[in-house]
């Protein structure tokens, strides 16, 4: 369910027509440069992010699920889970699928963020998830928030700064500067010309080439054909360098084939920053304790292959993953046997280098709002840490704000401890500091 | 082209009457023949060209939507087709969008397929998905009102949209948020309570025997309040409260408006259709017909003013080359152009144009035209030597100029036109030479011409 809006797009025509033809050819994939880190920092500048979307909304009472909690076992008298999870800590508890995750989070490889949402949470899939994808509670942005982050770079525009998993570009990689192609398969990328004649075949590879580099008359024949050019270029150039690849691990299907796909382009070394995809089947409004036990399982098992295909290959320290959905679900379970869309949920942050644990407040179930979870933590805290954090940008030049840091990394950079930015730190979040509330404090950085 | 290309044309409601300036010609062909059905063959070109533009929208609107012309074919096969299992329902499809009589109707059929998005992800059962599209088949050109009330008890609907969880006492209200959101208002018209309430009213409604069952004692026959209108509403009147909001023929207007004419409506163009369909009673043909017939459907700004689907560019391919098609490779590569029939992304459908294009799927869309051009993983070859030596088109350039009226609507620039000539004289050894008309050449050069002319920008156009 990525959200891929009309009203966003018209940036990506109007603007992608700013990048010049020469912006997408090969000789400046031989110059790819990479700006110069801080000599201070202590972040990484080839660390890659993946984003992983949990796609219809994911039920996080049943993820993390809050164990013989009274409340939570009434509202769901049904579908309230009552053995078979992974315990957490003495409250808390993984659902029964993924057991995958208990291990990454024994190992301190995962955390787990609680109460992610954000103020007057909207209900619809595709509004929500427009938030989550602009960074922006209002929903009046366009383009998304890892746009502003390839826009931010400055560092060129090469065509795989960011790859998309899937066919359709999401909002979130929607920017003015890198176009970010969408792969499905290694085999369909790339342009075919060989059951022609080999003399008629090399013509015909020039021939489409210049069919799609002439002047054009309109807006979509400019985009059309400088998509088509970049999609020449780089599955020229990522075919290239990720024919050696193979797993050193077998990957479950679904998620785990999109995974492995990004693994194999890691291990390309190409250079690319973001890797995105996303996984649906969370839209549980009918008999969900299966359904979504399965999918959960299918996400953690995915993530661990991934995890031990790249730590196989020495990769791994390089790479964070991180998982979000639109919205989660309503406390009480409806009559058939599921969940109506509802808002706060848990988001998740894993990889070699990510401080493991439980972070952020998990929501009352006694003090809801319209009978859903009221969120104790700005999603927008989670994208910021990982800004500074993970891909050393200023968060607040992509973002428009500074979010205080979640410690959920290992080598979180002094320069964006909360006490660096006091006064312009914005939490936006509400009050919910009541000891009686139900809620448990996580440990949190800065509190 | 008489008016501009990029601008609203001029008296843009009224129907279009060729003159000498702006006559009925292959371009206007081709763009109907695009939008209203999936496109042509140079045959189906030029039987259109001997008609008015009315009576050309005519010859494809006019049905009888009551007799299926294809019903038959599949009790001919004696079980070698069955729809049980959902790639058997995918590739009857773009059989029919390929071989059907009535192409429009297919149209039809997918338009509302995107509309109310149904997919087999969910819906298991591919009988019901093929009882879905044959009922937008069979209703899609009437009344919108009696459209609604069909979906709303839609077997495919009933699983897609938790309808069979709904009952009295325990409302699920995934269809009603759906149905305002995306099926007819759009976000902003309607309440949470609204939604809930809507819920209510469509209570009852259970799959027997296949097919959707009204069970009373599961409808909730209490008092409802929907747009802070009280009364014991059930699923007509419901749907009759919906359609009385002013959003609801906007809404539908927009639609239309985006898939038949133009990406970007003015606000002037839905205004007007919106009155168009009130004033039809909601009738989708009539209001259609008007849009197919007017100056501004015919204008520079309309045509090619939007990016064919994954379904305009297979089927739209495979009818201009013509001969016979393997189902399976279009269905297959139409899926991986973005458009897996029958399984759209979510209930929203596809969002379309733009959204269509990326490098994976351009690549795609180049390599269907390299399959098509060699035939290669298609079933039976059309034999061109025989085709192009029948009609005395011997020459390199009747042979370009041949596709390019089939693919392109003969609009390929002097310049490209002569890389095209180039192309068909160029010899195995690299050499520039004299095109000569025999088995081989013809083969080897038609393949490179349907490739080429399929991987230009303009091509991605409808």
């Amino acid at each position: 369910m990525q959200t891929t809006r009309r009203e966003m797009l018209k940036v990506g025509l109007g603007g992608l027509s700013v990048v010049s033809l020469a912006s997408t050819m090969p000789a400046f994939l031989a110059q790819f440069a990479r700006a110069d880190a801080p000599a201070t920092s202590p972040v990484s500048d080839d660390n890659i992010l993946v984003v992983v979307q949990l796609s219809g909304g994911n039920d996080g009472l049943n993820t993390i699920i809050p164990v013989e909690n009274d409340i939570y076992l009434k509202a769901r008298p049904g579908i309230g889970i009552k053995q078979k999870y992974h315990k957490l800590n003495d409250d808390f508890a993984l659902n029964p699928g993924m057991g995958a995750f208990k291990e990454l989070f024994d190992q301190g490889r995962l955390a787990i963020v609680n109460g992610c949402g954000y103020p007057n949470p909207n209900r619809s899939h595709f509004e929500s998830m427009s938030i989550w994808h602009a960074a922006d509670p209002v929903n009046g942005q366009q383009g998304g928030w890892l746009g502003h982050y390839l826009e931010h770079l400055q560092r060129g525009t090469g065509p795989l700064q960011a790859v998309n998993i899937g066919t359709e570009l999401p909002q979130a990689l929607v920017n003015d500067v890198a176009p970010v192609p969408s792969i499905q398969s290694m085999d369909e990328y790339r342009l075919r010309t060989e059951s022609s004649s080999s003399a008629d075949s090399a013509t015909i590879g020039r021939m489409i080439r210049e069919l799609n580099a002439a002047e054009k008359s309109s807006p979509a024949l400019q985009f059309l054909s400088r998509t088509a050019t970049n999609a020449i270029i780089s599955s020229d150039q990522i075919r290239r360098v990720t024919g050696a690849y193979k797993p050193d691990v077998n990957y479950p299907e679904n998620l785990g084939n999109r995974l492995k796909l990004i693994a194999q382009i890691i291990a390309g070394n190409f250079g690319t920053k973001l890797f995105y995809c996303d996984v649906s089947g969370f839209d549980t409004h009918a008999n969900q304790l299966g359904t979504h036990e399965q999918v959960l399982s299918n996400v953690a098992s995915s993530i661990r292959a991934f995890l031990a295909d790249l730590d196989a290959k020495k990769l791994a320290d390089k790479v964070v993953v991180m998982c979000f959905s639109e919205f989660g679900r309503r406390v009480a379970q409806n009559d058939s046997g599921g969940t109506d869309h509802g808002a706060a949920g848990p988001m998740f942050v894993v990889g070699n280098k990510v401080n493991g644990g439980l972070f952020g407040q998990y929501p009352s179930l006694d003090k809801l709002e319209s009978g859903d979870l009221k969120y104790t933590t700005d999603f927008r805290r989670v994208y910021a840490t990982l800004l500074d954090g993970w891909l050393n940008v200023d968060s607040p030049a992509v973002l428009q704000n500074r979010f205080e840091p979640i410690a959920m990394l290992d080598n979180l950079p002094a320069s964006i401890s909360p006490a660096a930015h006091p006064s312009q730190i914005q939490t936006s979040e509400p009050e919910q500091k009541d000891p009686e509330d139900g809620g448990m404090m996580m440990k949190m950085n800065g509190l | 082209m008489a008016d501009p290309i990029n601008s609203f044309p001029s008296d843009p409601f009224s129907s279009y009457e060729p003159t000498e300036a702006n006559p009925w010609d292959l371009p206007k062909v081709a763009h109907l023949l695009r939008r209203l059905t999936f496109g042509s063959s140079n045959e189906k070109i030029e039987a259109m060209l001997k008609l008015s533009p009315r009576q050309a929208v005519d010859s494809l609107l006019d049905y009888d939507a009551s007799i299926d012309p294809l019903a038959d074919l599949i009790d001919q096969m004696e079980g070698m087709i069955n729809l049980d299992s959902v790639e058997n329902v995918q590739r009857w499809w773009v059989y029919r969008m390929i071989n059907s009589p009535q192409p429009a109707q297919e149209k039809i059929a997918l338009f509302w397929h995107n509309r109310f998005a149904t997919s087999g992800s969910k819906v298991g059962n591919s009988r019901y998905l093929d009882q879905q599209i044959a009922m937008f088949r069979r209703e899609g050109l009437k009344s919108f009102r009696d459209l609604l009330i069909a979906v709303t008890s839609d077997p495919a609907m009933l699983v897609w949209l938790d309808g069979q969880s709904n009952r009295k006492g325990k409302p699920n209200e995934n269809y009603s948020r759906e149905l305002m959101e995306l099926f007819t208002l759009g976000v902003g018209n309607y309440t949470e309570h609204d939604v809930q309430e809507l819920a209510r009213c469509f209570t009852g409604w259970q799959i027997r025997n296949g097919q959707s069952a009204f069970e009373p004692k599961q409808f909730d026959d209490g008092e409802k309040e929907i747009f802070g209108v009280k009364g014991k509403f059930d699923s007509q009147s419901a749907i009759d409260l919906i359609l009385d909001q002013s959003a609801a023929s906007k809404h539908l207007s927009k639609k239309l408006f985006c898939e038949f004419v133009h990406p970007e409506p003015p606000t002037e163009a839905i205004d007007f259709y919106a009155k168009s369909l009130l004033d039809n009673k909601w009738q989708i043909k009539p209001v259609l017909k008007q849009i197919a017939t007017s100056r501004m459907f015919y204008s520079a700004w309309a045509y090619r003013s939007r990016i064919k689907s994954p379904a305009e560019v297979a089927v739209g391919g495979a009818l201009a080359v013509g001969g016979k098609i393997n189902m399976e490779n279009v269905r297959q590569s139409m899926s991986r152009m973005g458009q897996n029939l029958l399984f759209p992304p979510n209930v929203k459908g596809w969002d379309g144009n733009e959204t269509w294009i990326n490098a994976n799927t351009m690549l795609v869309r180049f390599n269907y035209g390299e399959a098509l051009g060699s035939q290669r993983d298609f079933a039976r070859k059309t034999d061109f030597v025989a085709l192009f030596d029948k009609a005395g088109m011997t020459r390199a350039e009747n042979i370009v100029d041949y596709f390019s009226r089939v693919l392109l609507d003969g609009n390929l620039s002097n310049e490209d036109r002569l890389k095209f000539m180039v192309f068909m004289a160029r010899g195995s050894n690299g050499q520039v030479g004299e095109f000569v008309f025999n088995a081989g050449n013809v083969n080897t050069k038609v393949r490179g011409v349907i490739h080429l002319m399929m991987a230009t920008p303009e091509y991605q156009l409808a």
